[in-house]
C-alpha cells in the first residue's frame, strides 16, 4: 500500500477539503451537531479498528473491516438521531451516511505500517474530535450569521433579523472556510514573523 | 483485495463480531422506524383532530413529500417538507379523495429566513380553504416548488385510492 | 422533472460539488483520459441505480433505512473485489494504492449512491441522475481547474494563496450555479 502525501501543507489542505462535505451541510447548531457528534463516532471507531486489528491481517483486510465498522458506527448514530427527532434524521440522513467515506475516516481506515505509526494512530483519535468541534462551530456561527441567533432546536423559533443569509448557503459556506483559511494563514505568518 | 494470506482464528472471531454488531444495528434500524411511524402519525393525528383520529403511516420519500397518514375514516393527510439550499418548511396537508389538497397545517421552518417563511406562506394558500393574493419577488423562484409538491401529492393520493379501489374489485 | 430537465440540474444549481462540498483536493481533471471519464460516469451511474433501488425498495419497506451505509459499504466492497478480480484475470492487478485522487473517486461516487437513493423512485432517473451528476462533478472540477490557473497569474494577496482562494472561488462559482435552481428546471420541463 502507498499513500501520496506531500508534506504538512497537502495534510492541511486534505484536511479541509475532506471535512467540506460536512461543513457546506452544518449550517445550523442542531445539523453540525448532528454531523459533528455522527462524525466523531465514526472516525473514533475505523480509527481505533484500524490501530487494534493486528498487522498480520494485512492492509486490505483491515481497510475492509474498519470501513465495515465504520459503516456499523454511521448506521447506529442514524438510528439513535431517528429516534430523538425524525424530522432531522430526514433532513440529515444523506449526509450522516456521507462521514463513512470522508477523506479523514478513509484515511483512519488505513492499516498504520510501523510502531511509530502506530502510535500516531492515538493522536489520530484525537484529532476526530477536532475536526467535529470544527463541524459544531461551524453550524453554530453560520446560524448566528445567516439568522442573528443560535437555538439547538431544529425547528425556527420566532423571526429575528438576519444578518447575512448567505452564511446558511453552501456557496455561503465554502466563501467563510476561504475566509477562515486565509485568516489562519495570515496569524501563522504573523506568528512565525514575531518569533524572528 | 486478498493478499493470499490464510485465514486465522481471530480474523474468522473480527468478522464474527462485525456480522453481529452490523445484526444489532439493522434491529435498531428496525425499531427506530417504527417508532419514527408513531411519532409521526401521532403528529398529523394531533395537528389535524379530532382526538380519537387514529392514522397508519406510510414512508414515502417522493419528492417533497416525506410520507402520508390514513386514518381508517376520513381523508388522507400528506407531510411535506420542502426543501431549499439554506433551510426546509414543513407541512401537513389533508386531501379529498382526487388528490386535491383541502386544508394546510403549518408545522414551521428549519429557520427564519425570509425566503423559508415566504415558501410556507405560498404553501399554506394552496389549499382550497387558504387566502391571500399578496405577491413578493421571492414567488417566482418558490412558487414551482410548492406547484411540484401539489402536483406529488394529487399523483400519490389518485395512486393510493386507485390501488384501494383496485383491491374492492 | 424529466431526465433532460435533471442532466441541466446536476449539471448547475444541484451540482454535487458545490451542493455537496465535494471539493476535489487537488487538480489533475485535464489529465483523465476520456475512457477513466466514461468509465467514472457508468460507475456513477450503475452504483447510483443498484443502491437507489436498494434503498427504496428493500431498505424502506423493511424500516432499514438507517441500516444504509452497512449496505452501501458491502456494495463498494464487492465492487472493488470485482474489480481485483477482473484485474487478476487480465492480468492487470496492481498492489493496492491509495492517493487522494481514488479517496475523492470514492466519496463522490458514495455520495451519488445516497443522492440517487433519496431522491428518485424511477429506475431511468436514477441511471440518469447518477450519469450527469458525475458529469456535472467533472465538468465543474474543470472549470475550477481553469480558474485557479489564472489566478495563479494574478497577483492574490499572500493569505489568501492556494487552499482560501481556491475555496472562495468555489464559492462564488456556487453562488452562481445556484442562480439556476431545481425550480427553474420544474418550470422549465413542466
Amino acid at each position: 500500500m502507498a499513500i501520496d502525501d506531500k508534506g504538512g501543507a497537502r495534510e492541511a489542505w486534505t484536511a479541509i477539503a475532506g471535512l467540506a462535505p460536512l461543513l457546506v451541510f452544518s449550517n445550523s447548531l442542531s445539523s453540525g451537531l448532528v454531523l459533528g457528534v455522527a462524525f466523531l463516532v465514526v472516525h473514533s471507531t475505523a480509527a481505533a479498528l484500524s490501530l487494534l486489528l493486528p498487522l498480520r491481517f494485512g492492509p486490505a483486510r483491515v481497510l475492509g473491516i474498519s470501513l465495515f465498522g465504520a459503516a456499523v458506527a454511521a448506521s447506529l448514530s442514524a438510528t439513535v438521531l431517528r429516534l430523538i427527532d425524525p424530522f432531522l434524521f430526514e433532513t440529515a440522513y444523506s449526509r450522516l451516511f456521507l462521514t463513512v467515506c470522508t477523506v479523514p475516516v478513509l484515511r483512519a481506515c488505513l492499516l498504520p505500517e510501523s510502531v511509530a505509526e502506530r502510535e500516531r494512530s492515538i493522536e489520530n483519535i484525537l484529532r476526530g474530535l477536532g475536526y467535529s468541534v470544527v463541524v459544531i462551530l461551524a453550524g453554530a456561527v453560520r446560524e448566528f450569521l445567516a439568522a442573528g441567533s443560535i437555538s439547538v432546536n431544529s425547528a425556527s423559533g420566532p423571526a429575528s433579523a438576519s444578518l447575512l443569509p448567505i452564511a446558511a448557503q453552501p456557496a455561503g459556506a465554502f466563501i467563510l472556510i476561504g475566509l477562515a483559511a486565509a485568516a489562519f494563514k495570515a496569524a501563522m505568518a504573523a506568528a512565525k514573523g514575531s518569533e524572528r | 483485495m486478498s493478499n493470499g494470506r490464510k485465514f486465522d482464528s481471530s480474523l474468522w472471531i473480527v468478522i464474527a463480531g462485525l456480522g453481529v454488531a452490523a445484526i444489532l444495528a439493522g434491529f435498531a434500524s428496525a425499531y427506530s422506524s417504527g417508532q419514527s411511524a408513531f411519532f409521526l402519525s401521532r403528529l398529523v393525528d394531533t395537528t389535524i383532530g379530532p382526538i380519537s383520529r387514529r392514522s397508519a403511516w406510510t414512508t414515502l420519500r417522493e419528492g417533497a413529500v416525506l410520507g402520508r397518514a390514513v386514518p381508517k375514516k376520513g381523508e388522507a393527510a400528506y407531510l411535506v417538507s420542502l426543501r431549499l439550499p439554506d433551510g426546509e418548511y414543513r407541512a401537513i396537508a389533508e386531501v379529498d379523495g382526487d388528490g386535491s389538497v383541502l386544508r394546510v397545517h403549518a408545522l414551521g421552518g428549519t429557520n427564519s429566513l425570509a425566503r423559508t417563511r415566504r415558501l410556507g406562506a405560498l404553501f399554506a394558500r394552496s389549499g382550497k380553504s387558504g387566502a391571500g393574493q399578496d405577491s413578493t419577488p421571492l414567488d417566482a423562484s418558490l412558487e414551482p416548488i410548492v406547484g411540484d409538491a401539489l402536483e406529488t401529492i394529487t399523483r400519490l393520493e389518485r395512486q393510493r385510492t386507485e390501488g384501494e379501489d383496485g383491491d374492492r374489485r | 422533472m424529466s431526465v433532460i430537465g435533471l442532466a441541466f440540474y446536476f449539471a448547475l444549481g444541484g451540482n454535487v460539488l458545490f451542493q455537496w462540498g465535494l471539493i476535489p483536493s487537488r487538480r489533475g481533471i485535464r489529465s483523465a483520459s476520456l475512457p477513466s471519464v466514461m468509465a467514472f460516469m457508468v460507475a456513477a451511474s450503475v452504483g447510483g441505480t443498484v443502491a437507489g433501488l436498494v434503498f427504496r425498495y428493500v431498505l424502506t419497506p423493511w424500516g432499514l433505512e438507517s441500516f444504509a451505509p452497512v449496505v452501501l459499504i458491502l456494495l463498494l466492497l464487492g465492487a472493488g473485489l470485482a474489480a481485483r478480480a477482473i484485474g487478476a484475470v487480465t492480468g492487470k492487478a496492481n498492489p493496492l494504492r491509495i492517493d487522494d485522487g481514488t479517496l475523492q473517486s470514492t466519496l463522490v461516487l458514495y455520495a451519488i449512491a445516497i443522492m440517487a437513493g433519496g431522491n428518485f423512485s424511477s429506475i431511468w432517473l436514477m441511471l440518469g441522475g447518477g450519469a450527469s451528476a458525475a458529469l456535472g462533478y467533472l465538468a465543474a472540477t474543470r472549470f475550477l481547474d481553469d480558474i485557479m490557473d489564472r489566478l495563479d497569474l494574478e497577483p492574490v494577496p499572500a493569505p489568501f494563496r492556494g487552499t482560501p482562494i481556491r475555496f472562495i472561488s468555489t464559492g462564488l462559482m456556487a453562488l452562481a450555479f445556484a442562480g439556476i435552481d431545481a425550480s427553474f428546471f420544474v418550470k422549465f420541463s413542466g
